[in-house]
């Protein structure tokens, strides 16, 4: 084998052996402007800020994971119920729209209420999702009337109908029934359901309120995070000085915004759903049956949508939450630790 | 123009050029893909200066980015320079008798004919006269690696200068 000063001498015979070098252009270095951070330190930026965004996601999960899940799972799905003057689907009369009255089953129409402006609870108030029904038994051939007075009260609280759904007695060709939802603003939502019982006899009543404080925290937590995350990332996209390194910043400011976009949407619908209280009340003669048909039974492939996108993520939150602290640990650890591989090749590949 | 450390990193340079070339040609075989990146590489270091380190800490920062450079045009250049390395040898073997002045010329084709991740060490090693551990800052790898690898390709470009030698 050789030896190394072999080894040397053959190397130097062989190095000796390239045709001399053009010399140097005198004018190489003049005008390049010094770049003081160096690449690596650029890239072990960006690496530190892909980190922080994993960190901020792990942070929140342990708190409360099922509204953080929902947040990836169920997305913005919810968007049309967003909208709060949502009009009428299919039947029925619409908010004051008496005209319908007597035309048989109920056709046409529509709550098309004008958008009203969120009266938005203060900050430090319980955030509760009002809901509630009532069954009522009113006097022949006062469907219509009960309608118009219920109708009337949602518009004096300040609310609007949501949907409404009349049937026609076959006998009489009067009103015999009618389905109608109202939603009011929350804090009136008691009251109004107070005076919509003296509509009638009440034959039953629900109310429901789910407390969404915790989720409403959760979400101004993770915007908060995630906002400043992006500004971060706007500030290193600033500095990027390649194609490569503009195309990867900008894929991650593109990512932390569409989780913003969905978080902002979850918000705008939960205080929707926190401002108005929903009601929906059965009207009906003496001797109808319930006939009409549930407001709920008029979704559509929309709302079929929305239910399994939110069923899958309640499953998946029942596994997350069977599993335990220890799956979504292991989760964000193997996210980070998958992150922190790509940039270490990244570094290394131009490396023998 | 330049002034004060610029000027003397600016003659540093200027000084090592000719030893960049020349490992920059061991690894490439080609004069100007040689000199594009040395140059590239020059230029690259111009552009970090001002964290540079200091003394001679920045000769294997320096051959770090020689090697990056070089291996990029390499990995660039590769279908074309297989092409003519392989009429090289051919012609080496076949019209002429091995003299003196021709060991050279074998020397460096078997460094060529070492892959990438050995042929490297041992023009640092060698031509360059980066110790071990310098070796393992231009290259981003352990000392150790470096020791293996060195080992390695010593012992195949014995074998095959002897394998040379046996068929002259």
């Amino acid at each position: 084998m050789l030896t190394e000063d072999d080894l040397r001498e053959l190397i130097d015979s062989a190095a000796a052996e390239a045709p001399a070098p053009t010399p140097l252009p005198e004018d190489l270095f003049r005008g390049e402007p010094s770049n003081v951070r160096p690449r690596r330190g650029r890239q072990l930026a960006i690496a530190a800020v892909v980190l922080v965004i994993l960190g901020a996601g792990a942070a929140v999960v342990p708190g409360d994971q099922l509204p953080f899940l929902e947040q990836h799972i169920v997305g913005t799905g919810n968007g049309q119920d967003e909208t709060v003057s949502a009009p009428t689907r299919g039947y029925g009369t619409a908010a004051g729209a008496s005209a319908s009255a007597g035309t048989g089953t109920g056709v046409g129409g529509g709550a098309s209420q004008s958008v009203q402006p969120l009266p938005a609870p203060p900050a430090d108030s319980p955030r509760i999702i009002k809901n509630g029904s009532l069954e009522i038994l009113v006097g022949t051939g006062t469907v219509t009337e009960s309608v118009n007075r219920l109708t009337a009260l949602a518009t004096g609280f300040g609310g609007y109908v949501s949907n409404s759904r009349t049937t026609a007695s076959e006998q009489s060709g009067s009103q015999a029934s009618a389905l109608i939802s109202v939603r009011v603003p929350a804090a009136a939502f008691e009251q109004l359901m107070g005076e919509a019982s003296k509509l009638g006899e009440v034959q039953a009543t629900t109310t429901s309120g789910q407390d969404v404080t915790a989720q409403f925290v959760d979400i101004d937590a993770q915007l908060t995070a995630l906002t400043a995350t992006r500004d971060q990332f706007l500030l290193v996209l600033g500095e990027a000085q390649n194609v490569n390194d503009i195309l990867a910043v900008q894929d991650r400011i593109t990512q932390v915004q569409i989780q913003i976009d969905q978080l902002e949407g979850q918000k705008r619908l939960l205080t929707d759903q926190t401002s108005f209280g929903t009601l929906s009340v059965t009207l009906l003669e003496p001797g109808a049956t319930t006939a009409v048909p549930s407001v709920d039974d008029n979704k559509d492939l929309g709302d079929a949508w929305q239910d399994a996108r939110r069923n899958f993520g309640d499953a998946l939150e029942n596994i997350v939450g069977a599993s335990g602290t220890l799956a979504v640990v292991l989760l964000f650890g193997a996210a980070t630790l998958g992150a922190a591989w790509m940039i270490y090749r990244r570094l290394r590949r131009r490396i023998i | 123009m330049v002034v004060g450390a610029d000027d003397e990193l600016v003659a540093r340079l200027v000084s090592e050029h000719d030893r960049a070339y020349r490992a920059a040609w061991l690894v490439l075989r080609d004069k100007h893909l040689a000199e594009e990146a040395v140059q590239e590489a020059f230029l690259r270091v111009w552009r970090f200066r001002g964290s540079l380190p200091d003394g001679d800490a920045i000769r294997p920062w320096l051959y770090r980015v020689v090697v990056n450079t070089s291996i990029s045009s390499l990995r660039h250049e590769r279908p074309r320079r297989e092409h003519e390395t392989a009429a090289d040898v051919d012609a080496i073997r076949v019209d002429d008798p091995l003299d003196a002045l021709e060991q050279a010329s074998i020397v460096a084709d078997a460094l060529a004919d070492l892959p990438e991740h050995l042929r490297i060490p041992i023009v640092l090693r060698y031509w360059v006269g980066l110790s071990e551990k310098e070796i393992a800052t231009a290259i981003a790898r352990r000392p150790g690696t470096v020791k293996s690898r060195l080992h390695e390709a010593r012992t195949r470009l014995s074998n095959d200068l002897r394998l040379a030698r046996e068929e002259a």
